[in-house]
């Protein structure tokens, strides 16, 4: 394996613990947000809009990891 | 391949004007002719944008704080909702070339990034004077050692926010070009579904960065101007 190669296997290594770690949080917030309209269903719109801000904020790094990785590629 | 993290480029330069200019055409339109009844066309649409800021602002930040801050955030949203969603305009041709939104490339959410760091820093001098505002910083959560929490803390907010939306916005434009390119390695079909559907995903995911963006900048400010903690 050339210095690049390697350079390229954690960059894919570093994106797929991102993707991981993102759905186990995206997995957490979503779900928090079902039981609390569960327990009150006439908050759905309120949750909804915090649920999805969270959901993007959670979003983001492995995004940004993906994006590095692309960057490890392209030179 | 024109994404490039450090070279100056053309077209982050000249959409990132264009969605200044598509914004500042927008907000005269609204208050071109105003009317007191019910409001129509432009003027409706700000309304309504005005109002909800209004509430999510006024929820969150210290009553000296809000009306500016009501502004800031609205012009915020509509220049990031802009120049997100420049990028993915269909143009054959030119697209590819030219089209690319301002915030796929480091520069200009760096840059907001900044003015936005320093503003945070003259809303914590103004709302708690500079007095309040030094104690903030090397007194607090332990005297003087707490300088380097502090600094760490209002460093990585900059750098988050400005990663975040250049990330989110660059992987959107990548993956579409990858799906929607028809001599590569997709066919037809792959472009007309899943070319579609991630235009579409794209397209929320640029209202949602650019609702983010704004939140935390509200957020940030709201905390390093109140008084009470």
């Amino acid at each position: 394996m050339s210095p690049h190669d390697v350079l390229l296997l954690i960059g894919a290594l570093a994106a797929a613990g991102g993707a991981i770690g993102a759905g186990i949080g995206n997995g957490l917030v979503m779900g928090r947000m079902v039981e609390g309209v569960g327990r009150q269903p006439e908050a759905l719109g309120r949750l909804l809009t915090w649920a999805l801000v969270g959901v993007a904020l959670v979003e983001a790094w492995p995004v940004i990891t993906f994006v590095l990785f692309v960057f490890t590629k392209i030179g | 391949m024109i994404f490039s993290l450090t070279a100056f480029q053309w077209p982050p330069f000249i959409t990132g004007l264009l969605a200044v200019v598509v914004v500042l055409v927008f907000g005269l339109m609204a208050v071109r002719q105003l009317t007191p009844g019910v409001p129509h066309g432009a003027q409706n649409v700000m309304e309504s944008a005005v109002d909800t800021f209004q509430d999510l602002v006024g929820q969150m930040a210290p009553k000296a704080l809000a009306p500016n801050l009501t502004l800031l955030s609205l012009t915020l949203f509509l220049l990031l909702v802009v120049a997100n969603v420049i990028g993915l305009l269909p143009l054959p041709g030119i697209g590819t070339r030219w089209i690319h939104s301002p915030t796929a490339f480091l520069s200009m959410p760096a840059g907001l990034a900044i003015v936005i760091f320093l503003l945070i820093q003259w809303s914590g001098i103004k709302y708690k004077g500079l007095g309040g505002f030094l104690v903030g910083w090397f007194w607090k959560p332990i005297p003087v050692f707490g300088v380097v929490v502090n600094a760490l803390e209002q460093l990585v907010m900059p750098v988050s926010l400005a990663f975040r939306l250049f990330g989110n916005i660059l992987a959107g434009e990548l993956v579409l070009r990858m799906t929607t390119n028809p001599h590569g390695l997709s066919g037809w079909l792959v472009v007309v579904l899943v070319g579609t559907l991630w235009l579409v995903f794209s397209l929320v995911i640029s209202l949602i960065q650019a609702l983010i963006f704004t939140i935390l900048t509200v957020a940030y400010m709201s905390i390093q101007a109140s008084t009470e903690h």
